[in-house]
């Protein structure tokens, strides 16, 4: 089994699809800090404002709007920011999405089965879909916040400047964001990882119903946009993000983050990947 | 072989009238319909009795379409948030993935034979285009035709007029008094959106011949992405999204510079795929 898994993980880490969707990433990440880099260094901009209000005595210690935690590709709401989160679906399937449909059209499997045996090459597969789509967005969204680091005052989100950190005291672990930020960020990372990881694996099981190569990388990124789209029933009723595109933001900005909403989604995605991959896996005809 | 045969070859092969392409754009459209409805009852909640009165608003099929197919207003500069028309991106990357693969997967199947009775790679080409354009013809006439039905059947007006509320409740602004003829709305709403997504489909079908087809889809996903973003009028997705339009009257793109910016980028595309086709290998693909 490690072997199988070692040898599906290489395959898609040293494919060239990796650096690809990681790059693109950072490419929004780029585009995100540089207009929050911009936006913090312009005469009028945030520093300008703290080092007025310091001057009028206002503040008797220095408190900054600015801080990586709001600054960072998952906190900030700028076109990067956006172009990463909206396209977050297609990015962490491009490593590795298309690998099972290609290998099940090119016979590659008839060799592989017979050696290792189907549920090994299945789990094998899903476990590399998993670690490499989560990594393809968990590299450029940990670079981002690094890179918030070298740039802003790592001062704790101040309630005072809610307008620049709009977060609400009815979202998810609330009162963490403004205790240990850090770790609130550290924990949605790992929470992004895992979702990331998930929609690549749904690009694995949707190979099981669509046989058309490029449905593997496309329809795990429809389907999500459809989810996206069933925030509309109840959005303006009970004030609650449904959309999991959006609940994969840190810092949410209309609606509110909850963990059983998180925990409903995460268990729908399971349930659409591992169990069906097995599963059908193991009915599945490859010869 | 004659043009119109190949063109027919096209149309037959490339699953254009499958049973689950239409059920799938049936299914989105009826549930944009769904979801407006529900959006007007809870933006109005407190003016109506149930969820059965909202035809009390004096709604319209143009207010269907703006709402839902419309995208959004350009983001004031001084505005720090950004929210993302999700029903019209969906549309658009919905229709692209269904024209995206076909040309790629006939030329490196029976492509090179096709092209080779026909004798010239030109016409291949200019047989794919005229499928993309009937492509999405047929996807906005169905997906158009489906609201305009639920309009109907559900007592709503036919017409293109406008409701003010609705407008201020979809677009956070008022609706100005623009005196724009249904002619006009109907260039807006229904025919810019359509010639704007044959633009967007035939540069990426044109961008298939120089990438992978993933890749040319990410790329127009970015472009249409983009396009939300800067509101500027070389931008071509800026007139798909028609609350933008001069006829409505917020923002200023006028319908006639989409439609000449629209013929303009076709024709661009259609050229560039020729000259790239006539430029790839072949032999090498088939």
């Amino acid at each position: 089994m490690k072997r199988v898994f070692r040898m599906e993980l290489r395959k898609a880490l040293h494919g060239r699809f990796f650096p690809a969707a990681v790059c693109c990433g950072l490419l929004f990440a780029v585009l995100n800090s540089i207009d929050r880099v911009s936006q913090h260094y312009s005469g009028t901009g945030f520093l300008g404002m703290v080092d007025a209000a310091e001057r009028m005595g206002y503040v008797k210690y220095p408190i900054t709007p600015t801080t990586p935690y709001s600054e960072w590709l998952g906190g900030a709401y700028t076109l990067g920011a956006t172009l990463f989160f909206t396209l977050l679906p297609l990015l962490a399937v491009l490593p590795y999405g298309h690998s099972f449909s290609e290998e099940l059209r090119s016979g590659y499997l008839k060799m592989v089965v017979p050696r290792c045996g189907r549920k090994r090459y299945f789990l094998a597969k899903a476990g590399a879909s998993f670690l490499s789509g989560g990594l393809a967005v968990v590299i450029p969204l940990a670079a981002s916040f690094l890179f918030g680091f070298l740039i802003f005052p790592a001062a704790k989100p101040n309630v005072i400047y809610n307008q620049y950190f709009p977060f609400g005291h009815a979202n998810m672990l609330a009162g963490l964001v403004h205790t240990h930020p850090l770790l609130y960020m550290l924990l949605y990372l790992g929470i992004d990882f895992v979702f990331a990881g998930l929609f690549a694996c749904l690009s694995v099981s949707s190979v099981f119903f669509f046989r058309q190569r490029l449905a593997s990388i496309i329809l795990p990124f429809l389907f999500l946009l459809g989810c996206d789209m069933l925030r509309n029933f109840g959005a303006y009723v009970t004030y609650v993000e449904i959309s999991p595109m959006k609940l994969m933001r840190a810092v949410p900005l209309v609606n509110f983050t909850k963990g059983p909403v998180l925990l409903g989604w995460l268990c729908l995605f399971v349930l659409l990947t591992l169990p069906l991959i097995l599963y059908r896996g193991c009915k599945h005809e490859i010869f | 072989m004659k043009f119109f045969n190949l063109f027919r070859y096209d149309l037959r092969r490339s699953r254009l009238f499958s049973p689950g392409r239409i059920a799938v754009t049936a299914g989105l459209f009826s549930f944009l319909f769904l979801c407006f409805c529900v959006d007007v009852f809870q933006g109005f909640y407190f003016e109506l009795k149930s969820f059965w009165e909202i035809n009390s608003l004096s709604l319209s099929f143009g207010d269907v379409l703006l709402s839902k197919t419309g995208g959004i207003l350009p983001l004031n500069a001084q505005s720090q948030s950004f929210l993302f028309p999700t029903e019209w991106l969906a549309i658009q990357m919905l229709l692209c993935y269904f024209t995206l693969g076909y040309m790629q997967e006939d030329f490196t199947r029976g492509g090179a034979q096709v092209i080779t009775r026909m004798g010239s790679k030109t016409l291949w080409w200019l047989s794919k285009c005229l499928w993309n354009v009937c492509s999405v013809t047929l996807f906005f006439c169905l997906g158009y035709g489906i609201l305009f039905l639920l309009t109907v059947l559900t007592g709503k007006s036919p017409a293109f007029t406008l409701n003010p509320s609705v407008f201020a409740f979809y677009f956070s602004c008022s609706l100005p008094e623009t005196g724009a003829a249904q002619s006009e709305l109907f260039l807006a709403l229904c025919v810019l959106p359509w010639l704007t997504a044959a633009a967007v489909n035939l540069v990426q079908m044109a961008l298939t011949i120089f990438l992978k087809p993933a890749y040319a889809y990410f790329a127009t996903g970015c472009w249409l992405i983009v396009g939300v973003y800067y509101a500027h009028a070389l931008l071509l997705p800026n007139y798909g999204l028609s609350v933008r339009s001069g006829a409505v009257g917020v923002y200023g793109f006028q319908s006639v510079t989409g439609v000449l910016l629209c013929l303009g980028t076709m024709a661009l595309a259609v050229a560039a795929g020729a000259l790239g086709l006539r430029r790839k290998d072949m032999i090498a693909r088939a």
